[in-house]
């Protein structure tokens, strides 16, 4: 990879600083891109501890250690949950990023209280680099363009219902493509991709809000 | 390397048990919670037998003399490195000279702690490396004492989370009403119990007592009789039987199991459960759920599939790290 964690928090401290939204980078066949979807991520761009700017102690933002949705801690994990107006010491385990059974540890960057509006919820999704511990940030907002469907008998590739579980959230937008204005025999005949189980996808979609747009079709 | 500095009695040094000695009359030995020891091994990258730390009693303090990955998992215990509090399950880098302290355990019976390996990682005694390569339970058969250094082979450090890794605590209680329950079979003199003691037996909360230790758990609850006269021949025994002596209170054999035993034996606790039993402590209740052959393989197939998967997640998380350069 082009950039280690601790150069890609540099990168979008960075960012942040210099109100850049969008960064699209593509180097040795690898390509990164970052993206700072709302105004909050800029205006708390002087907050970021070793970024070079102004640090405000009060509103000290937490770096998400990866992708995945925030736990706090106080759980199962032995340790006592933190109440808003905590103290809490540098390094100090604030919550985790949980993907499935792992759990990165999210720590304290100072010593410090926490805000009066505490942690982020549980279950709250954050990208690498977002702000965790940042009450007011908005969710990292993900498009997604997914092939439905595809998951069948022994090919257990796709979570349909847990994709459709996020949606229902809020936390993504989604294109669905399950061949849901094709014909099938068309679709099966001719290789056009149109999911071995396009039905079910539908069929779960309705609940979430999500209305699945006509799928393209392979040229027959 | 890290250094004991204050260690209560019972501290040994195991891994997942020697077999195939049996017939000599010695018995596997081992952890007595796999999962924990499993859950300790596999955040480090380890084999999931290289060998643990047993601690089934705590305060604990413990010096790191390097740089070393670690891992921590099982009862919570209030575990510090250096003042800072760690989760029940951990595994981090530790610099030279923190000092790790395992405070009161308020949930579970025994805590983990692995030193990060290579693929054959074993403790030595830095004062006595030859001799460990053949042990697999605890080093010359003694417990750990303050003064002793251990290391592991291969110093490598593991990819790991800046801050550190927690994996989900495995749950110790079958989701009823928080009784420890365990899946055992019917066993050979099951039939020989009075009706009223196999009813009382398969459906009602015994009680850990304080007479247990890493050879077995004696409960307290209904007392089991038997239709049958007479005392049995001494006969091969293994971790999980639950035996009923005269006075009609049963004792589960654990890891450190005799090989042989004379009592009538009512029932067998399944593998896949015992790491259950290894982490509840003297005045848990505990239940017996009665399940059958195919129950128990379909538990072990299950306990296999959910190894495999947290493998293949931690592989991929391990592998993001190296991709980053970590």
């Amino acid at each position: 990879m082009m950039l280690n964690p601790d150069q890609m928090d540099q990168l979008i401290a960075a960012m942040r600083r210099n109100r850049v939204l969008r960064l699209d980078v593509t180097h040795g066949g690898q390509r990164l891109m970052l993206e700072l979807p709302c105004a909050r991520d800029l205006a708390g761009a002087t907050a970021v501890p070793g970024a070079g700017g102004r640090t405000d102690p009060a509103t000290l933002p937490v770096p998400s250690p990866g992708i995945g949705t925030f736990a706090p801690r106080g759980g199962d994990d032995g340790l006592p949950s933190l109440s808003p107006g905590a103290t809490v010491g540098a390094a100090d385990v604030l919550g985790y990023i949980v993907q499935g059974p792992l759990r990165q540890a999210v720590v304290a960057p100072a010593a410090g209280i926490l805000p009066s509006a505490g942690l982020p919820a549980p279950g709250q999704l954050f990208g690498h680099g977002r702000h965790s511990a940042d009450p007011g940030g908005a969710a990292m907002k993900i498009d997604i363009n997914t092939d439905m469907g595809e998951g069948f008998g022994p090919y257990a590739i796709a979570d349909d219902d847990a994709l459709m579980e996020l949606c229902h959230l809020g936390q993504c937008g989604l294109r669905l493509s399950c061949g849901r204005s094709g014909h099938h025999g068309t679709h099966r005949r001719h290789g056009g991709g149109a999911g071995h189980r396009p039905g079910r996808a539908c069929q779960l979609s309705r609940p979430h809000g999500v209305w699945p747009p006509p799928h393209g079709h392979a040229p027959a | 390397m890290i250094e004991v500095l204050a260690i209560p009695p019972l501290t040994t040094v195991q891994d997942l048990g020697r077999a195939g000695y049996w017939r000599q009359g010695l018995g596997s030995a081992g952890v007595m919670d796999t999962a924990c020891h499993r859950l300790a091994n596999m955040a480090l990258g380890n084999p999931p037998d290289a060998a643990t730390l047993e601690i089934p009693l705590t305060p604990a303090r413990l010096r790191f003399a390097t740089r070393q990955g670690f891992a921590l998992a099982g009862a919570a215990c209030g575990a510090r490195l250096d003042g800072q509090a760690l989760p029940r399950i951990f595994a981090g880098i530790a610099a030279a000279g923190q000092v790790l302290e395992l405070g009161v355990m308020q949930a579970g019976a025994r805590v983990y702690l692995a030193l990060a390996g290579g693929s054959t990682c074993r403790f030595c005694w830095a004062r006595a490396a030859p001799s460990c390569a053949r042990g697999s339970a605890a080093f010359e058969g003694r417990v750990l004492r303050p003064g002793d250094r251990l290391r592991a082979i291969d110093d490598r450090l593991p990819l790991l989370p800046a801050a550190g890794l927690s994996l989900e605590v495995p749950d110790l209680h079958l989701p009823r009403d928080g009784l420890v329950e365990v899946r055992a079979l019917p066993s050979t003199e099951h039939d020989t119990f009075s009706d009223a003691a196999c009813a009382a037996f398969w459906s009602t909360p015994y009680e850990i007592s304080a007479q247990s230790n890493r050879q077995g758990y004696r409960l307290s609850g209904p007392v089991l009789d038997r239709d049958a006269d007479g005392e049995l021949r001494s006969h091969g025994i293994v971790p999980g039987i639950v035996q009923v002596p005269g006075g009609g209170q049963p004792i589960i054999q654990l890891a450190d199991s005799a090989t042989m035993g004379g009592y009538p034996k009512i029932a067998a606790v399944i593998e896949a459960d015992l790491w259950r039993i290894g982490q509840a402590r003297p005045g848990d209740r505990l239940r017996f759920l009665r399940t059958d052959l195919a129950g128990a393989a379909h538990a072990a197939a299950e306990a296999a599939a959910l190894w495999d998967r947290l493998a293949a997640q931690l592989a991929d998380m391990a592998a993001q790290h190296r991709a980053w350069g970590g």
